[in-house]
Formats: C-alpha cells, sequence, structure tokens
C-alpha cells in the first residue's frame, strides 16, 4: 500500500523551517526597533535644531529694536511688586514711537506693529518677528523699566533671553 | 544525519541573521550621530562666519578702503567666506550706500547675511578732531574723532533724532485728557492680542506723557 524509499532525505523540513523563520521574525522585530529607534531620535534632532533657528531668529530680531529702545511700557513690574509677564510687549523706540510686539497663538508667530505716537493709523508689519513659536512671554524685570526679558517655547524646548534697552527717555 | 545538517543551517542562517543587522545598527547609530553633530558644528560655524565677513566688510567700508567690489574668496581661519557689495546709490550727504552680502558655504549649509552699509568720501585732510559726544545717547561712550563719524553719525541717527523730536513736540502739544482720548482712538485697528489691555497701556502711557 505505502511506498518506502532508501534515497536519503535532502533539504530540510517543514518544522525547521518554521523554527528558522520564527527566530528570524524575532530577531527582525528586534532590530527594526532599534532602527525605527534611532530614526525618530534623528529627526528628533533635527526639529529641535530646526526649531532652534526659528528662536535666534526671532531673539535676533527683537533684540535690535528693543535694545536701542527708550522705555519699556507694557509690561510693568505689579504694584506688590512681583514679576509681571505676558504675551505682548509694549515699548517706545528710539524715535519715540509705540512699538508692539505679540504673539498670536494660532499660527505661532510673534507679530510686529507701530502705534504712531501722534496723528497716524496702527501698522501691522506683514511678515511677522519670528514664526514656529508655540508660546511666547514677555518679562518685565526691572523697576526703572529698562529691562525685559523673554520666553519663547516650542514642542518641549525652550529659550529664555534678556535685552537692556540702552537709551533713556 | 540530514535532519542534524538541516539544524546547523538554520542555525547558521540565524547568526547571519543576528549579526548583519546588528553590526548594520551600530555602524548606522555611530555615523549618524557623527553626521549630526558635523552639521550642528557646519550650521554653528557657517553663521559665525558670515556674521564675522559681515563685520569685517562694514570694517573696510568705515576705513574707506577702495576696490572692494573685488572681494571674495576671502578667508577666515581655513574657512572661505565670500564678500560682495552692490552699489545701490548715493545718500543726502553724497555718501555712497551699499547692500553689503556676506556668504559662507560649509558642507550642505550656508549662510547669506545681507546689510545696508553707507561709505563716506574720504576723511578730511588732516583729520578734524571733535570733542568725544555719546550722540546716540546711550549708556556706553562712544569716541568720535574724524569729522567722517560726525556726518556718518548724523545721518545714521539724524533722521531717527527728528523723529523723535517730533514725538516729544507731540506729547508736549497735547493735554493728558486729549492724549489719552487719541491712543484711545487707535483701539479699533490694533491687532486682537492688544485690544484687551489698551486702555491699561494707555493709562502708563498718559502718566508717562511729556509735560510742557
Amino acid at each position: 500500500m505505502f511506498q518506502t524509499s532508501d534515497k536519503p532525505r535532502s533539504g530540510v523540513t517543514l518544522v525547521e523551517l518554521l523554527i528558522g523563520t520564527a527566530i528570524l521574525a524575532v530577531i527582525l522585530g528586534i532590530v527594526s526597533r532599534w532602527f525605527f529607534m534611532q530614526r525618530e531620535y534623528q529627526q528628533r534632532l533635527s526639529h529641535i535644531s530646526a526649531i532652534q533657528e526659528d528662536f535666534r531668529r526671532a531673539s535676533w530680531n527683537m533684540i535690535q529694536e528693543l535694545q536701542m529702545a527708550r522705555v519699556v511700557i507694557w509690561p510693568r513690574i505689579n504694584a506688590d511688586k512681583s514679576l509681571h509677564s505676558d504675551t505682548k510687549v509694549v515699548f517706545k523706540d528710539f524715535n519715540g514711537q509705540i512699538i508692539s510686539y505679540y504673539h498670536v497663538p494660532a499660527t505661532g508667530e510673534i507679530r510686529r506693529c507701530i502705534i504712531p505716537n501722534g496723528p497716524g493709523g496702527v501698522v501691522i508689519n506683514p511678515r511677522p518677528v519670528g514664526e514656529g513659536i508655540a508660546s511666547a512671554s514677555f518679562t518685565a524685570s526691572s523697576f526703572d523699566n529698562r529691562l525685559i526679558s523673554f520666553h519663547l517655547s516650542t514642542g518641549g524646548v525652550h529659550t529664555l533671553d534678556a535685552v537692556y534697552l540702552l537709551n533713556g527717555d | 544525519m540530514t535532519s542534524k545538517r538541516g539544524i546547523a543551517l538554520v542555525l547558521v542562517l540565524a547568526l547571519v541573521a543576528v549579526f548583519v543587522p546588528v553590526l548594520l545598527y551600530l555602524s548606522q547609530t555611530g555615523s549618524s550621530q557623527v553626521r549630526q553633530a558635523m552639521k550642528f558644528h557646519e550650521v554653528q560655524q557657517s553663521e559665525s562666519v558670515a556674521l564675522s565677513g559681515t563685520h569685517s566688510g562694514l570694517c573696510r567700508l568705515r576705513g574707506n578702503l577702495t576696490g572692494l567690489q573685488q572681494l571674495t574668496n576671502l578667508l577666515l581661519g581655513d574657512i572661505t567666506y565670500d564678500l560682495t557689495i552692490k552699489p545701490t546709490g548715493q545718500g543726502v550727504v553724497l555718501q555712497n550706500l551699499y547692500h553689503l552680502f556676506s556668504r559662507c558655504a560649509l558642507g550642505r549649509h550656508s549662510y547669506i547675511l545681507m546689510s545696508d552699509a553707507e561709505q563716506l568720501q574720504p576723511d578730511p585732510d588732516p583729520p578734524v578732531m571733535v570733542l568725544s559726544h555719546d550722540t546716540w545717547n546711550t549708556v556706553e561712550p562712544y569716541d568720535i574723532n574724524l569729522a567722517a563719524d560726525v556726518t556718518a553719525m548724523e545721518n545714521l541717527r539724524g533722521q531717527d533724532l527728528l523723529g523723535f523730536e517730533a514725538t516729544k513736540n507731540y506729547e508736549r502739544s497735547k493735554t493728558p485728557a486729549q492724549y489719552e482720548s487719541d491712543l484711545l482712538a487707535k483701539q479699533g485697528s490694533l491687532p486682537d492680542e492688544l485690544k484687551s489691555d489698551w486702555s491699561s497701556i494707555v493709562g502708563v502711557l498718559k502718566e508717562e506723557k511729556l509735560q510742557f
């Protein structure tokens, strides 16, 4: 009924193949997880680098004007001498004009507007001063209203800077 | 016998399958971190060199050096940068106006900085000594010893100082109530982010308004 063969078997059995495949699958699973973690790490570093560049650009733009400004109008230290932070800063620039930098959460931008200290309408700059900024706060840091610090953050990356206004009223 | 050979084959395959990806992973990890570090290094260095290039160009303009248009392939240490000056016209006291471009490229990173610059005509001969005076009204002393410096500063800041004078005159010409109402009238055209605190801001401005 059944035929038997005396020829020696060659190749691998199904069980051996299954064991081999299972070992490979486990190893590939572990290794691919390492690879994906590595890729994610690289992406995160690049992302942080891009955010820091956005911060540097925004800080540079604001510091250039703020250090030549004359006085910070808003925020001011509170009456009880506690610090006062806000998402906007208003100051008089070198010309005595009223300038404001304010954060727009919806677009993640810091924008600048000029409020003439005299006749004329409000001018909002078409280009933002800073982009890709999730939150910004400006803090009054001195009683003479000439020191302002600002804190920017996006996705767990933070920067803190301070400017001393060089010119008097 | 055949079964043992099969198992040995599978074990060899499995070992190869372990070692190859592990080696690949290790090499990739090492090289990617080095690449990342190099990238940061190149970004920082190209930015610093471009900035230094700008300062160098401005110093050359300040020194009234001629032949500035040929300033290319300069070196800062062993790093090259390009400095290009594009004339844009003449100012009110016939000073030459330029756009100064400073570019540094390292690897795949390239920084280009542009700045406005002006160059006055050669200094008076002999130089006119001028008393040191803090024209910018800054807390830092600014020594002036050439007539050209004075003219340059007057050009740079003259317009700003005139503007400052205009705002001061405006404040002085208004009563506190007029000044407040003028500023409050601008509330409608302010961005939303400023509107909520505008009355408090105007309160501070009114309090610090210049008097007669």
